[in-house]
């Protein structure tokens, strides 16, 4: 998936020059990283940046009219959807499709409505569609998937807020400077997030780029997280222990 | 006050918690059980994923047995032969339990698992129940003197090989049928996220015919020993114990269980026992529905593993 992700925006590179177009993006985020403490309930993100010329460009740039479509996509994850059937009157998880490698998180924003930036061919081929998202994924045979079960898997990711479109959330506050607020929500995934950045111009894209941010529960959170995963005997003795003393405690204290 | 459940991946208010410990806390002190089997229904049906449910509820129950245990320990109410006989056969349950639970998840079964699980379990206990306090009532509204079954008299159990003493039972019985509760409980325990007394209890009195001065306190002691043991097996595992979500239950049912304990003094125990065959009739009917109502969403996504 990396392989075919990384030779389309090399493709789409060498495209860029060969039309000569002499843009660049110059862009940073609020927050290099995101802290997610006790009290989270969600946080946004400030993303921002200039057009400049190509380096080397002596032309200064003439104002014209840009479009932008920026994809953040959080870090993957193997997704199982699975489809709940009657046997003899129960509900039982019958039919399940794997989505291996899937982004556990994925927002859209633009600076216009996606159908008047460019044709939804060049969209998809870009994979700047929630649909499309499930063709990066791994899956064992691609072939046999029930597109019922993509449609549900995109629907159920963005009923919990995890996958997002804001169309015109990309605001140019002149001419060619952009900014914009990507909103996270309180159980965004821990890991790195890919901010793709695309510059599009009378329907063709003419300049991209990505920047990267972390998302990590912070503080006590992270370290509890942290000592389940690495240290899990451990943490299950120190909850054992715990329970013990706070049990004796109350019998103690309330002298039963 | 949102309280970020870091094993979860959610946030959930910490009052909500702590009421919900309470709560349960309080049933628990008023019918003298774990509350487990009132308190993972509870956390599932408040949106929280069911493995995560089950074994940090495990964790709360450690807490809500331990006062108990020990107390009973300090009067000498436990007999200390039998519940090592238990715990030993109760923790090789809990290992297949807990390795149940992994593949069922795996599976996708889970959710469903628990659900028959508790309607099986609940709804044939919650039905004996109530029918054996509804009968009790009867009798006592007409009159009669309650028989009250004797310790000592033996059944089809005590006639099994491989018997051993327990003196402090006051019983010579085979370990066949120890080793078989001791597992089974450690068995659901773990599957379900229950400690198992309201099942161990009418087990030690009705088929190993345990004196009603020892039962209490051993079977606290056992259900103490599998459900620490259970504790570590779902970390390590399954990495599902969330401890903030077990600590600020424990903290609830550590007090909760103090008032329900002084309420539960000026009831009646066939009144006792109606009332909590309801509540326990009232839990698996629920989960029945979640069986046979046609769910609102059929489709659902879990999340198996972090992807490469």
């Amino acid at each position: 998936m990396m392989v075919r992700l990384a030779l389309s925006v090399l493709a789409l590179c060498l495209l860029g020059l060969s039309a000569a177009k002499a843009q660049r993006l110059v862009a940073s985020t609020s927050d290099p990283e995101v802290s997610i403490t006790s009290t989270f309930a969600g946080d946004t993100i400030t993303l921002f940046g200039t057009i400049e010329p190509e380096t080397g460009a002596t032309e200064p740039l003439a104002p014209q009219r840009y479009d932008m479509v920026i994809a953040v996509r959080g870090p993957v994850a193997n997704h199982v959807v699975r489809r709940k059937d009657s046997v003899f009157g129960i509900w039982i998880n019958r039919e399940q499709q794997e989505y291996r490698n899937f982004p556990n998180f994925f927002s859209i924003v633009s600076s216009a409505p996606l159908d008047k930036i460019a044709d939804e061919e060049l969209l998809k081929s870009l994979y700047l569609t929630f649909e499309s998202q499930t063709e990066l994924a791994r899956i064992d045979e691609p072939a046999a998937v029930q597109p019922v079960f993509s449609e549900n898997l995109v629907r159920l990711k963005e009923q919990r807020g995890l996958f997002a479109l804001n169309e015109g959330g990309v605001s140019f506050l002149s001419p060619r400077f952009y900014s914009t607020r990507i909103d996270l929500p309180a159980f965004a995934p821990n890991g790195t997030y890919l901010a793709q950045t695309h510059l599009f111009q009378n329907g063709e894209l003419i300049a991209r780029r990505v920047d990267r941010f972390v998302v990590r529960t912070a503080g006590f959170e992270r370290f509890v997280g942290d000592a389940a995963r690495d240290y899990p005997l451990v943490y299950g003795a120190f909850c054992v222990l715990l329970a013990v003393f706070t049990g004796w405690l109350g019998g103690v204290a309330f002298k039963r | 006050m949102q309280l970020y459940l870091p094993i979860a991946e959610l946030s959930l208010n910490l009052f909500l918690l702590i009421g919900m410990g309470g709560a349960v806390g309080f049933l628990s002190g008023l019918f003298g059980v774990g509350g487990g089997f009132l308190l993972t229904p509870l956390l599932i049906f408040s949106g929280i994923p069911a493995p995560v449910a089950v074994a940090s509820v495990t964790g709360q129950v450690v807490a809500a047995s331990t006062s108990g245990a020990l107390s009973y320990y300090r009067r000498g109410g436990i007999d200390l032969k039998l519940a090592s006989f238990l715990i030993v056969s109760g923790v090789l349950g809990a290992f297949a339990g807990v390795w149940t639970f992994g593949l069922l998840r795996a599976a996708g079964q889970l959710d469903l698992t628990i659900s028959l699980g508790y309607l099986i379990f609940l709804g044939s206990i919650g039905s004996l129940m109530l029918i054996e306090a509804a009968r009790t009532m009867m009798r006592h509204r007409s009159g009669q003197a309650v028989p009250t079954r004797l310790p000592g008299q033996h059944n089809w159990v005590h006639g099994l090989p491989l018997r051993v003493r327990f003196k402090r039972s006051r019983l010579y019985v085979s370990i066949i049928p120890v080793v078989m509760i001791g597992s089974s409980i450690g068995f659901l325990g773990s599957l379900l996220g229950v400690g198992g007394g309201f099942i161990l209890v009418p087990a030690l009195v009705y088929l190993l015919r345990v004196p009603g001065s020892i039962v209490i306190g051993t079977s606290l002691l056992q259900v103490l020993c599998i459900m620490a043991a259970t504790t570590v097996l779902h970390a390590v595992n399954s990495q599902t114990v969330d401890i903030l979500l077990a600590f600020t239950l424990m903290i609830g049912s550590v007090v909760g269980a103090q008032f329900g304990a002084s309420a539960g003094r000026r009831l009646r125990g066939d009144q006792l026992r109606a009332l909590l065959g309801i509540l326990v009739l009232a839990v698996a009917i629920r989960f029945g529905l979640s069986l046979f109502l046609t769910p609102a969403d059929p489709f659902s996504v879990a999340i198996l593993g972090r992807g490469a």
